[in-house]
């Protein structure tokens, strides 16, 4: 330690940048550990260790939310797909994952968006949405008995492959649209029919997490498999249990689900909710 | 109060209008011939071809001669015109009523001019003088540099103009107790008299404006033809005296004929960037966006190619545009190669919409355009939007509307339903176009399902629902009968016989 009184705590070492090096020391040689660790702890009140850096992200408290309107589902994923998150919805055919991104979108663009689990500031304007179709299976008639107001949803009937990454991306970048989904679950086109369909390259999945982070936008993906890997912050398994068919001559009624939460940041992996979707939803709130 | 007439004027209008074609060329030495051939004129020559020694009326031969490494272009009326219409489109941006004054064919034929309405500028501009240099800098932007002046008539502000031209500053704000001492010295060339007229002042010994307000008007017309009090007016300071209007359509329009024929998509990009970058900014000057191109290729051979190219909301957004443009025409490329690019446009106002500090703001209007139009880009025309059930039983019950969300200060005409709705379905995933299935059935009902979205015994069966219509339309018409399966794979699936052509399809799976 240096004798003399300490400096202040925001203010800047007095490093001698021009002086000459002192004798015996080549000039321009790499300074020495001990000059490195004089200069740490000089400046150790100005900077902040590696792990605080996450704690720039908005804690998880404050962040809005986009509830599914389906309480058991809330609760396992703590009040909804949260903002500026990528999450993830998979499963099998007839698991409920369109139902479940209907009820998303019937919850968003009617008004339900909640912040932090409390009432939201509107507390009755729905938001909008953005779907990206690239295997074309949005079918807006079944979206509307879900209670979802079209008016609300931009539906882009983007071809698969590429383009659909750089549609959502597109989406991403543009302020004020809170809820964007890329569904990749397999449709009618023969590329996007089958689950091995190109895959896509973790950089484009980092680069629209990173999208999302900066405009504060829930990105939820559909898919038939897990697919941004660790770039997906929230991932709901939904695993087909059974489908209800009631009445004579029989009528489908609902479809029995089971949600595995497979990742989310507060933890709580493995937990799991048996949902049943289609005639149990929540009504959404009326608009006004 | 007598009007305040500003006008623009650009003295080597064909030499400009090639400048904003072909920017390149800016700093070479260039003239525009009248036409093809070495003993074409020369209408406008660059600064550096004047420089040595290029000078207009020169035959092509001659400024070839003064000038080795000359480029000579040809006078193209379609940039001519593009030129005109982008002075307009300057002065409407700096004022409400403007007229584009036509093409001369006198002495002056290469200079282009307009003339704005500059009354009440000073609530806008701190003085004449500023507004001039406003209007000047703007021209200059694009890439149209002249002169302004401004007086009580257009006539007296196009002398001025033209005055000025001889050297000193290029702006020129007459008061109107100034502009007859202004008028009296200037030459009559300044005014374009026609051939014969300017022969017989000459004869007489009239030169200047002086000169001829001091001849007897008695017997004048009968002397020298209509044509001298005609002058004799201009020479007072009097124009027309009709306003200047407002401009009714707002269609604007870049052209270019190509010297040599492009028959590949990349090169063409480069000319299209330089169209669409130029309506663009002449859309902005305007202060309206685009919400469609029409674009018309003049094909090799005489052929003609014309498509319109919509936008799913305005924009000006170049790179939208280029990549709209660029994928029509790789859609459906002409079949031929091009040789003259027409691009027209109406200018529309740009999205607008009123914020409400209580609800949470939506995306910005004109940021939202741009992306509509360049998802619009990226799915193919039609394929973005709002979506739509529409009221009919049709398979193909749905549309895509214009994506135009309510917003807080909009009054909302949905009806809330005081009943409570019946629950719906779990959501169908719809397979367009729909799978073809072999189906085995027993007892009238399906009990096998083979097919590339689901395969296995049925475990559960609901229907048959028929649905018909359209039977008046061969085309059109459909029987469907639908059934909801379970299927021993796991999945529910919505399968239907079609009457029509015979075949099970699998239309949707309940997921």
């Amino acid at each position: 330690m240096p004798a003399g009184p300490l400096p202040a705590r925001n203010a800047l070492p007095e490093v001698p940048i021009a002086s000459p090096p002192p004798p015996g020391v080549r000039p321009g040689a790499r300074p020495s550990r001990e000059r490195i660790s004089a200069l740490l702890g000089d400046l150790s009140g100005q900077l902040q260790p590696g792990h605080t850096l996450q704690g720039t992200r908005e804690p998880e408290a404050d962040r809005r939310r986009h509830p599914s309107g389906l309480d058991a589902i809330d609760e396992l994923l703590g009040g909804g797909f949260a903002r500026g998150d990528l999450g993830e919805i998979t499963g099998p055919a007839s698991s409920g994952r369109t139902s479940l991104l209907f009820a998303l979108l019937a919850s968003t663009t009617t008004g339900g968006v909640e912040n932090g689990g409390g009432q939201s500031p509107d507390g009755r304007r729905g938001e909008l949405a953005a779907v990206v179709d690239p295997g074309d299976a949005f079918d807006p008639g079944s979206a509307q008995a879900a209670g979802v107001d079209l008016r609300r949803v931009l539906w882009a009937r983007v071809g698969p492959g590429r383009d659909a990454l750089r549609c959502t991306e597109r989406l991403l970048e543009t302020e004020g649209l809170p809820f964007v989904i890329l569904d990749l679950a397999p449709g009618a086109a023969p590329s996007a029919r089958s689950p091995g369909e190109p895959e896509i390259p973790a950089s484009a999945w980092t680069r629209l997490a990173r999208r999302a982070a900066a405009t504060r936008t829930a990105l939820v993906v559909l898919s038939h498999q897990r697919r941004a890997g660790s770039e997906a912050r929230i991932v709901l398994e939904l695993q087909p249990a059974r489908a209800h068919f009631s009445g004579c001559p029989p009528l489908l009624e609902k479809i029995e689900t089971r949600a595995v939460l497979v990742r989310h940041p507060n933890g709580g992996h493995g937990r799991s909710a048996l949902v049943q979707l289609g005639g149990s939803f929540r009504a959404p709130p009326p608009p006004g | 109060m007598p009007p305040r007439i500003a006008c623009l004027l650009i003295p080597d209008l064909p030499l400009r209008a090639e400048l904003r074609a072909h920017p390149e060329f800016a700093d070479a030495p260039l003239v525009v011939a009248s036409g093809t051939g070495q003993r074409a004129d020369v209408i406008a020559a660059s600064p550096a071809a004047q420089a040595a020694g290029v000078r207009t009326a020169h035959s092509v031969a001659q400024a070839r001669a003064a000038c080795p490494g000359l480029r000579v272009r040809i006078a193209s009326p379609a940039l001519d015109r593009a030129a005109r219409a982008t002075l307009l489109d300057i002065a409407l941006s700096l004022s409400p009523r403007a007229e584009s004054a036509p093409r001369t064919s006198g002495l002056f034929f290469a200079e282009g001019h307009v003339f704005l309405d500059a009354s009440g500028i000073e609530n806008l501009f701190s003085s004449e003088q500023a507004f001039a240099s406003a209007l000047l800098a703007r021209a200059e932007r694009q890439g149209l540099p002249g002169r302004v002046a401004i007086a009580s008539s257009r006539s007296t502000a196009l002398l001025a103009a033209r005055q000025r031209m001889s050297g000193g500053s290029p702006l020129h704000c007459l008061s109107p107790e100034a502009e007859s001492a202004f008028l009296a010295p200037l030459s009559l060339d300044l005014f374009d008299p026609d051939d014969r007229l300017a022969q017989a002042l000459t004869r007489l010994g009239v030169h200047t404006v002086r000169d001829l307000l001091r001849l007897p008007r008695r017997g004048l017309a009968q002397r020298l033809g209509p044509g001298a009090l005609a002058l004799i007016a201009r020479a007072q300071g009097e124009g027309p005296s009709s306003a200047l209007a407002e401009p009714t359509s707002h269609r604007l329009e870049e052209a270019m004929n190509l010297e040599t024929a492009i028959d590949h998509l990349e090169p063409l990009g480069f000319v299209l960037r330089g169209l669409i970058s130029r309506l663009c900014e002449r859309l902005a000057l305007r202060g309206l966006a685009c919400e469609a191109l029409d674009l018309r290729l003049g094909l090799e051979g005489g052929g003609r190619d014309a498509r319109r190219i919509g936008l799913a909301a305005p924009t000006l957004d170049l790179r939208v545009l280029l990549r709209v443009t660029t994928l029509a025409l790789s859609e459906h490329p002409p079949h031929a190669a091009i040789e003259h690019i027409a691009l027209e446009s109406e200018g529309v106002p740009g999205r607008t919409d009123q914020l409400d500090l209580f609800f949470p703001s939506g995306p910005d209007p004109a940021a939202l355009g741009r992306t509509l139009s360049e998802l619009e880009a990226l799915c193919g025309e039609g394929r973005v939007g709002a979506p739509e059930v529409l009221d009919h039983t049709h398979p193909r019950n749905f549309g895509l509307g214009p994506f135009e969300p309510p917003t807080g200060l909009r009054t909302e005409n949905k009806q809330v339903s005081s009943t409570t709705p019946p629950p719906p379905l779990p959501a169908l995933r719809a397979l367009r176009p729909p799978l073809r299935a072999e189906v085995r059935v027993t007892g009238g009902k399906p009990s096998f399902v083979r097919s590339a979205a689901a395969q296995g015994d049925v475990v559960t069966v609901a229907g048959p629902w028929r649905t018909t219509g359209y039977w008046w339309s061969e085309e059109e018409r459909f029987a469907l009968d639908h059934f909801d399966l379970q299927i021993s794979d796991g999945s529910v699936i919505r399968l239907c016989y079609d009457w029509v052509k015979r075949t099970w399809q699998i239309d949707g799976i309940y997921d």
